[in-house]
């Protein structure tokens, strides 16, 4: 009888171990589930950021301002010569 | 005795939880559905991209917020209406009546950047929450404002494409959305052994143009240039492949900023290429001259008396500087653009001929190019046509066309005689498939040896214009000029026309064509004296871009 009722007992720890394991392990698993979602929201919001500033930067409104402060965008002077100072001396 | 009382202490709190269970569960059910935990979310899928042929992006999507207030949550109501109201620039008034402190939850605005976002968060003011969403972005700015269209919002506050690709393909970019059903706990977190049930969102589908950005930037500098200097009230440019009609540019000014839509009036929306119709004027000769060569009624090579003004009714119809040659020829006669000798060529080709051919470019059709709000032209019943409408149609008066319809038409005489519709899409990418836009041949309108001879002759008027242009040397380009009075209230007025100038390149060959249209230019009504030089400047960039060598 005794020897029945303790392995009544010890059945009902293992059951109620598994029990709380299981519970545990579950919402360890919703733990990480949650923090993956989370992620995978923050991976996808940083990819679009960051497929925007490439597109900026091999724009053509870009490169316009680029050579804008480079000052590439003006058109060049020509410049005459009215006065010559300095001539060829051709010898005879 | 101890020990019964605390197994009777258990035993009365077990009862009571067995009862409250037995009364949530059997007694009132209704108060707690089965689906107590159950969460659904719609998610969202991503509205497609649009890029150009080379795969550039000119439309994509950028993270936006939709910015909200919990009125319950807030502590200093003065104090956030006024930051609000400096950072959003709402005024303050509209924010205030906006806060109804009886709602849990109200949402402001939408389309709030990254930055802004950022800086509101920063204070850290309770109450305030931002919702994640979409908003296009622009990286070439409003380069292809007409092309693109915008994504605005309909009635349901659900967005929706207007105008343009963004228009007629709204619900191929739309995409589907998806729906997550899932048995949360009360921090949000999946319960292990609930429901989780996923129905993925479809992205919406991306779009490869036909469409080259460089090209296309030339073409908008270019128009842009050319309407400031001869003062015109507007100007489209269209260019396309004329063997295809795969449209490489299209831009018509005045546009708008496709980011701050909502400031322009719906005017700017309309895309006059497509959706305007207006007189061509001369450029529509050579289809006439293509028609009597393909019905052989003429040659390039016949000759025409030339003597003076020709009397239709009471109508009397003159050259544009009222000055005869005498005999000329008709390749001549598309190079002095004489009214006269194309009413000749008309009167050959007889009414019924005439008519039939221009009915078969379909002008009164739709071109059914993919951009939305397209119109089609306007050609009168046969039964209302009189005299002077045949005489007049022969240089392009008398019949209202579209840009995109009269380009098209030109493309069928130097490409073989095709009449192709024209199309902006090039590859619709899904996730599962590529599919490839082939090019559509609607009918086979001319021969080829029609199609050579007019294209000899299109280039001999060029070279032998009576204006003089800039034109790239050793580089056969042909074309024509086109100047149209417009009509108003039935009259046509002499100080206003439609200038224009449709054209091609290399001839042997061609490798574009392009028409451009002004509309009222000031400094001159002359086609030839405006839409041509706006034309070779466009075609001088296009050779550096193509590398076209100069022919032997």
């Amino acid at each position: 009888m005794k020897k029945i009722n303790f392995l009544i007992g010890i059945i009902i720890f293992l059951f109620v171990f598994f029990n709380l394991s299981f519970f545990y392990l579950s919402i360890k698993l919703s733990d990480e589930i949650s923090f993956y979602e989370k992620k995978i929201e923050n991976i996808h919001h940083e990819n679009i950021n960051l497929e925007k500033k490439l597109s900026e930067i091999s724009s053509l409104e870009y490169a316009k301002k680029t050579a804008s402060n480079f000052g590439l965008t003006e058109k060049p002077k020509i410049y005459f010569l009215e006065n010559l100072k300095y001539a060829l001396v051709v010898k005879e | 005795m101890k020990t019964k009382l605390l197994f009777l202490f258990f035993l009365f709190f077990f009862v009571l939880i067995i009862f409250k269970l037995f009364y949530i569960q059997i007694i009132s059910p209704y108060n707690f559905k089965y689906d107590f935990y159950l969460k659904s979310k719609k998610l969202l899928p991503e509205r497609g991209k649009i890029y150009d042929v080379k795969k550039q992006p000119l439309v994509l999507n950028q993270n936006s917020y939709l910015l909200y207030l919990e009125p319950k949550k807030i502590d200093d109501k003065l104090k956030l209406i006024k930051f609000l109201s400096d950072k959003l620039e709402i005024p303050e008034a509209s924010l205030e009546a906006k806060i109804d402190e009886s709602k849990q939850w109200l949402a402001i605005t939408s389309g709030i950047d990254e930055e802004k976002k950022n800086q509101i968060d920063k204070l850290k003011l309770n109450g305030i929450g931002f919702e994640k969403q979409f908003k296009r972005y622009y990286p070439e700015s409003s380069l292809s404002a007409h092309l693109l269209g915008f994504v605005g919002k309909n009635k349901d506050g659900e967005n929706i494409g207007y105008f343009g690709i963004e228009g007629f393909y709204n619900q191929d970019l739309s995409g589907m959305p998806g729906l997550l059903q899932s048995e949360r706990d009360l921090f949000g977190k999946p319960i292990f052994i609930g429901v989780q049930n996923i129905i993925k969102p479809e992205n919406g589908r991306d779009f490869v143009l036909t469409i080259d950005k460089t090209i296309q930037e030339i073409t908008k500098k270019k128009l842009n240039e050319g309407i400031e200097k001869y003062q015109a009230k507007s100007g489209c440019v269209i260019i396309a492949n004329p063997y295809t009609m795969a449209i490489l540019s299209l831009v018509c000014l005045p546009d708008y900023d496709l980011d701050k839509y909502y400031q322009f009036s719906e005017d700017f929306f309309r895309n006059p290429a497509i959706s305007d119709v207006y007189e061509p004027g001369s450029i529509f000769k050579p289809l006439i001259m293509a028609i009597g060569i393909e019905e052989k009624k003429i040659k390039p090579n016949d000759i025409y008396n030339e003597e003076g003004p020709i009397k239709i009714g009471e109508h009397k119809i003159k050259t544009w500087n009222d000055k005869y040659e005498g005999k000329i020829t008709m390749t001549r006669i598309l190079e002095k653009s004489s009214n006269v000798g194309m009413v000749y060529i008309g009167e050959k080709l007889g009414r019924n001929k005439l008519y039939d051919y221009i009915y078969k470019f379909n002008f009164d059709k739709l071109t059914q190019i993919d951009l939305q709000g397209e119109t089609s032209g306007f050609i009168k019943p046969k039964s209302q046509w009189y005299d002077i409408d045949y005489a007049t149609v022969t240089f392009g008066q008398g019949i209202a066309i579209t840009p995109i319809s009269m380009i098209r038409a030109f493309a069928s005489i130097i490409n073989g005689g095709y009449l192709m519709r024209p199309y902006i899409v090039d590859t619709i990418i899904s996730q599962k498939e590529e599919i490839k836009i082939k090019p559509k041949t609607e009918k086979k309108i001319f021969s080829e040896l029609t199609s050579e001879i007019l294209k000899k002759m299109l280039v001999s008027t060029v070279e032998n214009a009576e204006a003089k242009w800039d034109r790239p040397k050793n580089i056969k380009i042909g074309g024509k000029t086109g100047t149209a009075q417009i009509p108003i209230k039935g009259q046509y007025d002499p100080s206003k026309t439609n200038a224009s100038f449709i054209g091609f390149g290399p001839a042997d060959n061609p490798k574009f064509i392009i028409l451009v249209a002004l509309k009222e230019p000031k400094t001159s009504p002359w086609g030839s004296e405006t839409a041509a030089p706006i034309f070779f400047e466009i075609v001088k960039e296009l050779i550096v871009y193509y590398g076209i060598t100069p022919d032997n």
